[in-house]
């Protein structure tokens, strides 16, 4: 294959990305339930919803109504409100500990791709290593050293996830050293880092996309186990999983504390994976099929 | 054989090393003193001074290293600062609660996906594709907690059938207050093992085999009995010792939600309490468990067909 039909192909895939799929009615409603639930939570100071840690014993646990649509729990704090700002905590984490893990793990799998040899080793048994401990269990360990709390969960999750995108990007990186625009770039003796950053890691971020999307997901769900454990987010700051905990003593007397905002995790969790599956069809990557 | 379960147990042994390397590091990599961070203020002198002992603390790295592949070698990881128990003593007594929850998820996860997988494979159509890719994405975005939750809403206080929480004694009982947790791991599980069997079978039912069988004039049934599901046992125990890994994920949370005393609660109070010995052991448990597991997958199938000895 010539470096020019190579070119040719890579192209007609970036068009297809950049024009807006008709037809793809997945990737419409995974745009819409991830982009209306992050426009909700950074615009939660500004909704006519009450300040979710505003106490109205008066109310307590009010089932879901006009007035409170979500309810209330067992202070009389609007649910609904509770669960929007909650996606700050959330959404944020999801996409900032997903998007370092991803800059980390390329870097590390495009230096580890293009040097082979013991850098190669040195880091795809690091991974090896990681991969053989449950993900959970990981973050669990760090945050014993670092202490529990969002910062952390942060640290924990950064800590840990970077290794899937290692892996993916160390076998693609392989590949690509011999592609004809590598080489030449080598021939005109660029830097090393030159090529790993300006050749190579563009091309490598396809190939990572559509994990990036359900790497979203995995964290959030970190998140919210953590706070469920009591490790993560602390009362009475709202988060999803820390809101599902709360509810846990009221499951007869008010099942909507804990029902509801789990609900809104799954419906936002499969937000992301609609749209990671239809990276996947359409960029290329694997997704949740990989978790 | 003999030669390939020697070429595949040197292959786990480097991982199993790393794991070693990873929970040793663990408690290195802290910054200050991690006795002082462990024990707290209530420390004594003669306390700090036995941990700084055990950990090695006052030697350089690699000599910290192998006391501490010492006391792997010898089960000897110490007391609990949070129990006083020697460390071996309480996972022994909590090891038994886990791979019972893990044995009951995978044995609930089969019942489900083996029926539906061949229904899925024997009308290989879009709608049970879809389906299966519907199941997948719920319970890929679904919080394991919030699911222990609903049940125990659900199946616990409204309709009384199991207990919300704990472990019973005698057999059944205890069988009973574990069906809950498990049937909340094996909804993660099915699913997986239901797309992964369907593929598996439709590529065995393409196959030349299968067409021959079918020109004798074999029942359907028999076919599947005696071909497809024979043929797709590998593939299953392949996926069985793959998931390991998120079992046990799975039941730290689940353990935390119906209250077992398992690993995983372990795992979780040993966090809570910096109780660094008992984290240290769990984690080295949860490494080792994992690579056996993979060993064994590999051993089984290597028994079931020859061919992937090679």
């Amino acid at each position: 294959m010539t470096a020019q039909a190579d070119y040719g192909a890579a192209r007609v895939r970036w068009i297809r990305l950049a024009r807006f799929p008709v037809g793809s009615r997945a990737l419409a409603v995974g745009l819409t339930i991830v982009l209306g639930m992050a426009l909700l939570s950074l615009l939660a100071p500004w909704l006519p919803i009450p300040d979710p840690l505003k106490q109205d014993i008066k109310n307590r646990l009010q089932p879901p109504s006009i007035g409170h649509l979500f309810g209330t729990d067992n202070l009389g704090r609007d649910m609904l409100s509770r669960v929007i700002y909650a996606g700050q905590v959330d959404l944020l984490l999801g996409f900032v500990t997903a998007t370092c893990s991803m800059v980390i793990g390329m870097t590390l799998g495009a230096f580890a791709g293009f040097y082979r040899g013991k850098r190669e080793t040195l880091i795809m048994r690091t991974v090896d290593v990681l991969l053989a401990l449950p993900f959970l269990v990981l973050v669990i360990s760090i945050l014993a050293i670092v202490g529990p709390g969002l910062s952390g969960v942060y640290i924990g999750i950064i800590a840990v996830s970077w290794v899937i995108y290692t892996r993916i990007t160390c076998a693609e990186m392989i590949q690509l050293r011999e592609r004809q625009f590598i080489l030449a770039a080598r021939t005109l003796a660029f830097s090393d880092r030159r090529i790993i950053f300006r050749h190579a890691l563009p091309n490598l971020v396809r190939p990572n996309l559509a994990w990036y999307m359900s790497d979203i997901v995995l964290n959030i769900l970190a998140l919210t186990s953590l706070s469920y454990l009591g490790l993560g987010v602390q009362p009475p700051t709202p988060e999803w999983g820390a809101l599902i905990s709360g509810g846990q003593t009221f499951l007869l007397k008010a099942w909507w504390i804990s029902t509801l905002p789990g609900l809104v995790v799954v419906i936002v969790g499969v937000g992301f994976v609609l749209i990671g599956e239809w990276v996947t069809e359409h960029i290329g990557g694997e997704g949740v099929a990989r978790a | 054989m003999t030669g390939f379960v020697a070429r595949r147990g040197l292959h786990a042994v480097p991982v199993l090393l790393g794991v070693t390397l990873l929970s040793f590091l663990l408690i290195r990599i802290t910054p200050g003193d991690p006795v002082a961070l462990m024990l707290g203020l209530r420390a004594t002198p003669d306390e700090v001074a036995f941990w700084h002992g055990k950990f090695a603390l006052d030697d350089p790295l690699p000599l910290q290293y192998l006391a501490f592949l010492k006391s792997v070698v010898t089960l000897d990881f110490g007391d609990s600062i949070q129990s006083r128990i020697p460390v071996t003593d309480l996972i022994g007594s909590r090891i038994g609660t886990t791979l019972s929850l893990m044995v009951y998820s995978v044995l609930i996860s089969i019942t489900i996906a083996f029926p539906l997988a061949i229904w899925a494979a024997m009308r290989a159509n879009r709608m049970s594709d879809h389906g299966i890719k519907l199941a997948m994405m719920l319970t890929f975005a679904m919080p394991a907690f919030w699911v222990g939750l609903i049940l125990i809403q659900t199946f616990s206080l409204r309709l009384g059938w199991f207990p919300a929480s704990g472990l019973r004694q005698g057999i059944l009982p205890y069988v009973w207050s574990l069906t809950l947790p498990a049937v909340t791991i094996a909804l993660y599980l099915s699913p997986v093992l239901v797309r992964s069997l369907r593929t598996t079978m439709i590529a065995i039912l393409r196959t030349d085999y299968v067409e021959a069988a079918r020109a004798r004039g074999l029942s359907d049934a028999r076919v599947m009995r005696r071909y497809v599901l024979r043929n797709s046992l590998t593939s299953t125990v392949t996926m069985i010792g793959l998931s390991v890994a998120g079992l046990i994920g799975g039941s730290i949370v689940v353990e935390n939600v119906f209250a077992l005393p398992g690993i995983g609660q372990l795992v979780v109070q040993s966090v809570t309490f910096r109780d660094f010995p008992v984290l240290q052991a769990c984690v080295l448990l949860i490494g080792a468990w994992i690579i056996l597991a993979n060993l064994v997958t590999d051993l089984v199938n290597a028994r079931l067909d020859p061919r992937t000895r090679l």
